[in-house]
Order: C-alpha cells, then structure tokens, then sequence
C-alpha cells in the first residue's frame, strides 16, 4: 500500500536533513515516529523540512515538538523550516505555534 | 493504527447518524424547536471535523454544506420545512454510504454527490428570501445591547487520549479566532522527547485570550464535542477588549517561558475590569457535571461482551459439575461453597446478560424511515407510533429481528393501509395508523405491529389455500387456522399479494426466521379493521432457566418459561384417552408422548406418568416424560450443522457430568405434531 506521506533523510558530515510532505496527520504518524527512530542516530544537528503538505494536525507539532526535546537532551540542534499553505499556516498560528513557522530555514 | 481509528470514527458517526435521524423525526413534528436545531447543526459539525480528521475528505466537504444549511436555520436565515427535513434525510443516507465506502472513486458516485452538493446549495440560494434576512437585522438588533467586547481567559486542558478519539483541537481553536480577536498560548513542555513519545497521544495545554461580542455560552460551544475529554474554564478577565494590548504580550511572553498558566487574578491588575465571579461558578459545576457523566457510561466492543457472556456460560456449566460433585461427597463445606458459589455465578449472568441487552430504540429509527419513506411514495398518509422502544434485548435476537420486521412493517404500508380516498370512502379518518409496541410479558418480550388498514378477508385465504392445494376442499377450520395459512410455505406467492392485500408475502419466511430465534409469531386480523401481527420473543439466547427431564436414557432440557403446570398421572388416566387428548380437572388437553418422538422403547407400566403441560401459540399441550428431574440453568450451544436441519432441538447443553443433554423447542415440538395431525 502507498503511503500518503512522505520523509526523505539526508545525511552529511553529522547534518541529518529531514523533510517531510504529503498528509501529515493522525492517520500516519506512528509510521512516521518509527520511521524518524530508526534514521535519527546521533546526528550533531537536525534540519527538518516541510513542504507540499496536504494536511497535518497537532501530532505532526507534537512529533516536531518531540525531536526539538531529544535535541536538546541528547546535546543536537535542531532548526525547522515550514513552508505551508496559507490555511494550515493560519490554523498554526491560531493554535500558537506561530514559533515554528518562524524559526530558521533549514537546509534542503 | 488508522484503520482502528477510522473504525472508531465510523462507528461513533454511526451513532451521531441515529441522533441525526431521531432529532429529524421530532424536528418534523416540531419545526421551531431550537433545541433540535442545534443537535442537528452539532451532529453535522462532528461528522465535518471527524470526516477531515480521518481522511474522509468527501464526507467532510458533503457535510460541510448540510452545516451551513443548518447554521442559517439556527440563525435564523432560514426556515425549517417538509423540503428541508426530506433533503436531511437524503443527506443521511449520502453520509451513510460515504461512511461506508470512505472516499469515492468511482465516477458515478462522484457525479452523484456533486448534484446532491447542487441541491443543497440551491437550497440555500432559492430560500434566502429578503424577508429572511430582515428578520436576521431584527434579532441582531434585539441583541445589540448585548454587543460590547468583553475579554475572556478560556483555559483548554485535554485529556490524552483526545486525538484518538478524531478530534483535531487545531480546528476548535481556529473556531475560538472566528469569534473575535484571540491570542492562543500552547504549552508543549509535557511533550516528551522522540524515543518515548506516544505520537497519538496529545500533551498539549492550551490558554486563548479572546476579546469578543460573543456569550460566554458561545466559547464554550466551540468546545462541545469534546467537553466530556477536557478540563476547560472560560472565565471573563475585562469587560474590555484587551487583546493586543501591551500589557498582556508581556504576560503571554511570561507565561509561555515559565511555561506556568495564566489565571484570571493575573488580568486583575490591569487596568481593565475585574473578573467577574458568575461565570467561574458555572466552570466549576460544568467541571463536576463533566466528572459524573464520565464514569456514567463507557462504549465496549460488542466483541468483548460476547467473549464475556460466552466465559459466564462456561462458568455456569463448571458451577453445575461443581454442584454434582458436592452432591455426591456430602461434604458441608464443598456444599455450602458451592451453594455460594452458584448464587454468584447467577448474579453474575444476569449481570453480564443485563450488559448485553440494547435497547429496541437503536433500530426503531430504520423503521421509521421505512413508514415515512414508503408512505410518501405511495401517497399514503401514515402515523407511525412506537410505544416501549426503550425495551432493552439480547443484541444477538435484535440483529436477527431487524429484517422480519423491517418486512412486517413494509406489507402493512404497501397493502393493508389504504389510500386516503379509500379511507375517507370506508368511512375511516384519511389518516392511517401504524402501532409498534412492545412490552414485558414473564420472561418474554411481546412485539407488537397492528394497523387500522384493510385487513385480511378470512375467506380468499382459505379459497387460495384450497386452490394451491394445501388443504382439502371440505376442511374445516376456524378463523385463526385460516389465518395460520399465511405462515405455510408455499402459500404466500406473488400472485397471492392483488388478492389478500399483500398480507402473506413471505410470511413463511418470517416465521423461520423468528424461530430461528426462539420466538413464535402469530397474526390476528379484521376485514376492514386492521390486521395485528404478534411476535413472542426469550429475553436472552444463550442461557435459559430449563427442566431436566429425562426420556429413555437420555435426558432433556424443556425451557421453564413454556411449561404451565407438571401433572403426575395416574396410567390409567392415560388407557382412558382418546386421540392422544387426555381429561384432567374436566379440561380435555391433547399430548404428546416422548418416547414415541424420539423413537424409544415403549415404557413397561409405571407408577406414575410425568405430563408437563407446555404453552405455544395460547394452547396447552401435555408432554409425557418418563422423570422430571429438576430445574436446571442451561447454556444453549448451537447444534452443529448435521443437525441443523431436524426441527424439535433448538440446542444442547453440556450437563455436570459431561454428558450432553438436547434443548426441547417446545413451539416446534407443538407445531409439527399440529401439522401430522
């Protein structure tokens, strides 16, 4: 079965690019989670990527949320950019997680 | 995991689709009710949310439009009509199939819903008359006293388990902005990190502070669908807007870093209006009614029920080989554990029995359907009436009495109810009348269905049935054999339908598959009066309170909720008998031997003969044992397919010993001894 989601990993000189697209939602985040607890292996910084969103909800922040605190426990840095449609840009904003769509671009 | 979820989302939809559908009926019947509108308007915004949520993006566009229809009644743009509840109740089936099918693929589905969404929104075009809309300036004028900006701190506190349960708060919050100018804070400090991160699971807390026109009643409806998975306190901080203002950024900047919440007394400070102290109040008693409705009630899976009914049936069988065993030893402790032990284990089926009881409501909303449907497109005019729907069942007896009554029900509205003109003609009210009733009657439940209609003429029957060759042409019978014709194979055929008012069609089936469910049907009629059909049915299927008798060297289970009376006879009451019909107390009953229906020995003269008298079909019949042994609770096992097809044994049970005892069907052992005869 095709997956509505997608996530590409880059690694280079310790610099793990993560970017995720597609559907973003409920429906395939526990693959999603597993998939990032396989790849995220002691990387120096993190640099996740967003784009082509269908859709996401709040277990898509939540799992951003969650690899910015393994950042910091585990001593990486993670830097996220959001590129999104206007509304699920809006919908963000309106939950307060403006903060994630202003952080710093990340590398592709 | 999605496939548990989406399962969880359909099945809850389900439910929303039955409420739906019974706030149609009483909305049909009461157009101005507020209260009705706006369940109707919830139950379309839960199947929006939901259907986006779980990627039934079709489900949510298709209920998307029925929202606005219902937002601009509840608004007072438009009014509630026969038109409108007719294009809800199409609707209701567009969101069934969409359920079923999850986005369509094919098509002609998706041209079909397109036209539908055409309907809907000329709908909406075609009765947004000026009229309507100057009623809506007056109500807003009404309350423009009302309209000054107030502040509000709405604290949104979710349980974990709220994103599996398809909501998505993204969107409640979205809704809160939508009433006026808001801020929202998002602690995410619970979030754990990566390697023990529940990704299902929501560990967010939310504070919004929202400047706004709206009541406080408003806030808080954005949150009703998920009021019972929540802690949430909408409390009023300023009789001002003060959103946006300096003094709160630095607050929200504090709150947010020190990731501490915000509490009203914090606004106190301000130079804005105090808090005030009445809607806190109604926080708190919301917060206490909240707690008490979440233990109320809990959904289970009809699948765990069913494993816990079929663990009580195995304990009720170890309990009865406990029992044995405590007989035979003699030992006063065992017995007098055992004597405990079978109490309990009583309470506990009837409790584990209680639990799997539904009540008749759940399908009661299909039948209305049926009679508002069917009845429209006949031009009949019909009330339907249900009396005792909140009649709780074995689920098991309800999901195999849906299709017979559905069948019932659609012959009483295609052929025993007239037309209004025929009616008016007979000199009836234009009006017909459908009864659904349903009551206790001992350990049984009766279902009724009478009708005012045509009813069935007596005479056509039994000419039909002399034509097709199931009776002698000199026979006589009384009414109620005649009518007993009906439920004969091979009598109700098409062409039977034009001639005795449709009454009869499948009939036959109906009866199977009742029995099928150890129930019995029985029809009365009046030609010209109505036709009332009745349907007898055993609380439960799988345990029964039986007698152990025991015929030859084998022994049988006869459920206790038949048998009338046990007499002991003299033998020489039955050398006196004629044509197996016995006197006793001046009362001819006939009876039926046993050991000849399963084909014994015959008996060597005994002492005393053992007659149970056995109720079926309002008659008592004798039933010759050769002992009775004792009352006895019995797990009904089905037989296996070799013996499907034999018609006296409804199933087996497993005795204390280990041998197996049958399961009489009384009303079949009745039956067929009625038709040799």
């Amino acid at each position: 079965m095709t997956e509505n989601f997608n996530i590409d990993y880059k690694k280079n000189n310790g610099e793990l690019a993560i970017v995720f697209s597609g559907q973003l939602t409920i429906s395939s985040i526990k693959k999603m989670t597993e998939s990032l607890k396989a790849n995220i292996d002691h990387p120096e910084k993190v640099l996740i990527s967003v784009k082509d969103v269908e859709n996401l909800d709040l277990t898509f922040v939540q799992l951003i949320q969650s690899i910015k605190n393994s950042g910091k426990k585990n001593g990486y840095e993670v830097l996220v950019s959001m590129k999104l449609p206007e509304d699920l840009s809006s919908l963000l904003v309106n939950a307060g997680f403006g903060n994630l769509l202003q952080t710093k671009e990340a590398h592709e | 995991m999605i496939d548990k979820f989406r399962a969880k989302f359909v099945e809850e939809s389900m439910d929303n689709l039955h409420d739906l559908e019974e706030a149609l009926f009483l909305l049909e019947k009461d157009m101005e009710n507020k209260e009705l509108i706006e369940r109707i308007f919830r139950a379309m915004h839960s199947l929006k949310g939901g259907g986006a949520m779980f990627g039934f993006n079709h489900l949510s566009d298709f209920t998307h439009h029925l929202e606005t229809i219902f937002d601009w009644v509840r608004n007072g743009k438009l009014k509630v009509s026969t038109d409108l509840i007719s294009l809800t109740f199409s609707a209701i089936d567009q969101i069934n199939f969409l359920l079923k099918t999850g986005d369509l693929s094919k098509e002609e589905d998706i041209q079909n819903q397109k036209v539908f969404i055409q309907r809907i929104q000329a709908f909406l075009t075609v009765t947004n008359s000026p009229s309507d809309a100057a009623s809506v300036n007056t109500a807003s004028d009404q309350e423009a006293g009302e309209s000054e900006e107030k502040s509000y701190l709405i604290s949104f506190i979710p349980q974990k388990e709220l994103l599996q349960n398809g909501t998505n708060p993204l969107y409640l919050l979205d809704d809160i902005h939508a009433l006026g100018d808001a801020l929202s804070i998002a602690y995410t400090h619970k979030v754990p990190s990566l390697e023990v991160l529940d990704a299902s699971a929501n560990y967010c807390i939310w504070q919004v502070l929202v400047s706004t026109a709206e009541s406080i009643n408003e806030i808080k409806d954005v949150f009703i669908f998920v009021e019972d998975e929540c802690e949430l306190h909408v409390d009023l901080i300023a009789e001002t807007a003060i959103v946006g203002q300096p003094e709160v950024k630095a607050l929200v900047s504090k709150a947010l870093s020190s990731n501490i919440l915000l509490t009203p007394d914090d606004f106190k400070k301000g130079q804005w209006a105090p808090k005030s102290q009445q809607p806190a109040v109604r926080d708190e008693k919301k917060k206490v009614a909240v707690k008490e409705h979440k233990i109320s009630s809990m959904r289970v899976s009809s699948h765990k029920i069913d494993e816990l009914v079929t663990l009580v049936s195995e304990l009720v069988t170890i309990q009865a080989q406990l029992s044995l065993y405590a007989e035979n030893n003699e030992d006063p402790t065992i017995v007098s554990l055992t004597e405990n032990i079978q109490k309990l284990s009583r309470q506990l089926r009837e409790n584990a029995f209680d639990i799997s009881l539904i009540p008749l409501q759940s399908e009661l909303m299909r039948f209305q359907r049926l009679v508002r449907d069917l009845s429209k497109d006949q031009n009949k005019d019909i009330d339907f009436i249900i009396e005792g729907g909140d009649l709780e069942l074995d689920k098991n007896i309800i999901e195999n009495l849906t299709d017979p009554l559905l069948h019932i029900l659609r012959n009483s509205i295609d052929h025993g109810i007239e037309l209004p003109d025929e009616r008016i003609a007979a000199g009836k009210a234009p009006k017909g009348t459908i009864l659904f009733k349903a009551f206790h009657s001992g350990a049984n439940v009766i279902i009724e269905i009478s009708d005012d209609g045509k009813g069935i003429d007596p005479e056509v029957i039994l000419q039909k049935a002399i034509h097709k060759g199931l009776v002698e042409a000199d026979v006589q019978l009384d009414k109620k054999e005649i009518l007993d014709l009906l439920f004969v194979s091979g009598f109700s055929t098409r062409d039977v339908v034009s001639d005795v008012s449709g009454r009869g069609v499948g009939m036959d089936v109906v009866r199977r598959k009742i029995a099928n469910i150890r129930g019995e049907v029985t029809i009365e009629s009046e030609k010209g009066k109505g036709t009332l059909i009745s349907i007898r049915l055993p609380l439960t299927l799988s345990i029964i309170d039986g007698l152990l008798v025991a015929v030859g060297s084998n022994q049988y289970v006869i459920p206790i909720s038949a048998i009338d009376k046990i007499y002991a006879l003299e033998p020489s009451q039955l050398k006196q008998s004629f044509n197996n019909v016995v006197v006793i107390d001046s009362e001819q009953y006939p009876y039926i031997d046993l050991r000849k229906v399963f084909q014994e020995e015959e008996k060597e003269s005994a002492e005393v003969i053992q007659m149970i008298m056995v109720k079926a079909e309002d008659k008592i019949t004798g039933v010759i044992v050769d002992n009775v042994i004792g009352e006895y609770q019995t797990v009904v096992k089905p037989l296996g397919k070799y013996l499907k097809k034999q018609e006296i044994i409804s199933g087996a049970s497993i005795m204390g010993d280990g041998t197996i005892a049958m399961v009489i069907d009384t009303s079949r052992l009745l039956h067929n001894r009625k038709l040799k005869k």
